[in-house]
């Protein structure tokens, strides 16, 4: 059954699914989501997201852990912006209007009431940078968890048809050359200037490449061993 | 302005990690056959890449051969456990000839990735290199063998004596014109190989993997070598587009002698892209740690995924084996009557002494070559 027509935007589902709507607004969105299967998922896809971030949270270094004053603080931060984006696109909705009617006015008066938008969204931006750059920075490179997580939540995918990419550890041979990874770390051999002549794997969890020094003829047999 | 130190000590953080040094260390065993004369890593580097940082290890170790005994080839382990924790490296040179007291070199590249602002992410990484194993020209072994490497260095060492004998025979019957012929198809072989694009991508993963993709159960057909001393009876495996898994087989060893290790090799048959013929290609070797006696027969199964990088219509499965250890010391591989036969010889590779004989013709020429058969 649809209560609605229209689905509810996703950074409210975001919200939602993280309980850091008002009350209201959250009764609004529970009402909708109970009734409309897409949102639904997309609120579930949102929840899996956060417990698998906060599953390899204690990968973070200490300084930035969750329990950490740091983090802590980061994370209000990031919440207080979201809000104040928010609020700020619902001014900008407003605007038209708005601009249109204080035109009639007074011609220029209506610039002074843009600067607290500009200055709110500039410290907006800057932090969601500094919030960026942190998680650039210091989280793991796991982009076969983190991208099932993303490709639910923007591709809106039927969950049955995502392929669930092995997160153990994985040797690879091409023609390039071959690799051992790892949780975002790898050791690679061949995938500089020395061009395999061939390359294979073994079943005991191994990569080879055999490659040929073309001054020498020292024949080097590299491999790459999952432990 | 709060901000700006911070993205200013980020920054600082990045240009830091370009400058990470690399730490080596390199550990041979005190009774080692071979003794270091030099380490050069100076065209190592890092430097960060997107969200990674990159680290290059470009080394040139000098050994010398310290035992009584000529050297056929030697495996250099490399660990990077601050980067690659459930993962090692090895290095291993085969067809070496080294004399006692002389010196040799070994070449190390590795890349080595590490997430930007991973533990220890501003610390150059640690990179240890340790003797393996040291095989000699009487198929003596030294060393750990923790990789293993004494199967692989003895298998390429008896590839290598098959190799050279064969030239060596074609040489004497067939003269410099004939040799020249046999290198020539040779390097064809692995020019076509090449020019077909080469093998498909492959991964082997460890460990659970979900996969959505229907699947088969294919048997394996398999090629038999009359004077292989194990006879595979059965294989098969679960094949689908992306992946083969859970392979499994019964092997009889046919041989008086018992059998403590070996390889079965894996040839994929698929149907080529865009309605292009057939193509085979040698996807993964199989080994085997079972122990069988004279005349009997065992099961394998092995828990590891081969998966393909891009997904293949697969058409059949073929097996053969490839190598026998046996309890005794002594190892089989297949003839070259044999591989030439099966025409395994188009598809297989070249062993590492066909590749060095190879570059020998095609860099100093016929004469060079004839030299080095000659030894």
């Amino acid at each position: 059954m649809r209560l609605t027509t229209r689905h509810i935007d996703d950074f409210e589902l975001a919200l939602f699914a993280s309980r850091d709507l008002p009350v209201l607004t959250r009764l609004r969105v529970a009402l909708h989501v109970r009734g409309c299967v897409e949102c639904r998922e997309m609120v579930e896809a949102f929840q899996d997201g956060r417990e698998a971030l906060r599953g390899m949270m204690h990968r973070l270094p200490s300084e930035l852990g969750e329990s950490s004053p740091e983090w802590q603080r980061l994370t209000a931060e990031m919440t207080a912006n979201i809000h104040l984006g928010l609020e700020a696109g619902e001014c900008v909705a407003r605007v038209p209007s708005a601009r249109g009617s204080q035109r009639k006015q007074s011609g220029s008066g209506s610039r002074g009431s843009w600067r607290p938008l500009v200055a709110g969204a500039g410290i907006a931006a800057a932090a969601m940078f500094l919030i960026g750059s942190a998680w650039w920075l210091n989280f793991p490179n796991d982009a076969a968890l983190l991208g099932g997580v993303f490709e639910r939540v923007i591709g809106r995918e039927p969950l049955a048809s995502t392929r669930v990419e092995s997160r153990e550890p994985m040797v690879e041979a091409s023609t390039k050359g071959i690799e051992f990874r790892e949780n975002g770390g790898s050791m690679g051999m061949n995938l500089t200037d020395s061009k395999p002549v061939y390359t294979s794997v073994s079943f005991e969890g191994s990569a080879s490449s055999t490659s040929v020094d073309m001054d020498t003829g020292q024949v080097t047999i590299a491999k790459v061993y999952v432990q | 302005m709060k901000h700006q130190y911070r993205i200013a000590a980020g920054m600082l953080w990045i240009a830091g990690l370009a400058h990470a040094q690399l730490n080596s260390k390199i550990e041979l065993p005190k009774d080692s056959p071979v003794g270091l004369l030099k380490a050069d890593f100076s065209n190592s580097s890092a430097s960060p890449r997107g969200g990674t940082n990159v680290i290059d290890v470009s080394a040139v170790l000098s050994l010398r051969n310290s035992s009584g005994k000529r050297i056929r080839g030697i495996t250099l382990a490399v660990y990077a456990q601050d980067i690659a924790p459930g993962g090692k490296g090895s290095f291993s040179v085969s067809s070496l000839d080294v004399a006692p007291g002389e010196v040799f070199p070994v070449r190390i590249e590795n890349r080595l990735l590490r997430p930007l602002g991973s533990v220890g992410g501003g610390i150059g990484p640690t990179v240890e290199i340790k003797l393996d194993g040291v095989l000699f020209d009487d198929l003596s072994f030294y060393g750990p063998d923790t990789l293993p490497s004494k199967n692989s260095l003895t298998v390429w060492e008896l590839e290598a004596r098959r190799d050279r004998k064969y030239f060596k025979g074609l040489l004497e019957s067939a003269g410099q014109e004939g040799l020249q012929k046999e290198m020539i198809a040779g390097l064809a072989r692995q020019g076509d190989r090449q020019r077909l694009g080469g093998q498909p991508g492959v991964q082997m993963v460890r460990g659970r993997v979900t996969n959505a993709e229907p699947e088969q159960q294919m048997q394996f057909a398999f090629i038999q070598m009359p004077d292989s001393p194990l006879e595979p009876l059965t294989g098969s495996a679960k094949v689908s587009s992306r992946e083969a898994r859970a392979p499994r087989f019964s092997v009889h060893n046919r041989s008086g002698r018992a059998i403590d290790h070996f390889e079965i090799a894996w040839i994929i048959k698929h149907q080529g892209q865009n309605s292009q013929p057939m193509r085979e290609f040698f996807a993964a070797s199989m080994p085997a740690d079972m122990k069988l006696g004279p005349n009997q027969t065992g099961e394998i199964r092995e828990d590891s995924v081969l998966r393909f990088q891009e997904p293949l219509a697969i058409q059949g499965i073929t097996g053969f084996v490839s190598s026998v250890a046996f309890a005794d010391g002594e190892y089989w591989v297949p003839s070259l009557n044999s591989l030439t036969g099966s025409k395994l010889r188009e598809l297989l590779p070249a062993s590492p002494e066909e590749l060095h004989l190879q570059q020998i013709y095609s860099k100093r020429g016929l004469n060079a070559l004839v030299q080095e058969l000659k030894k």
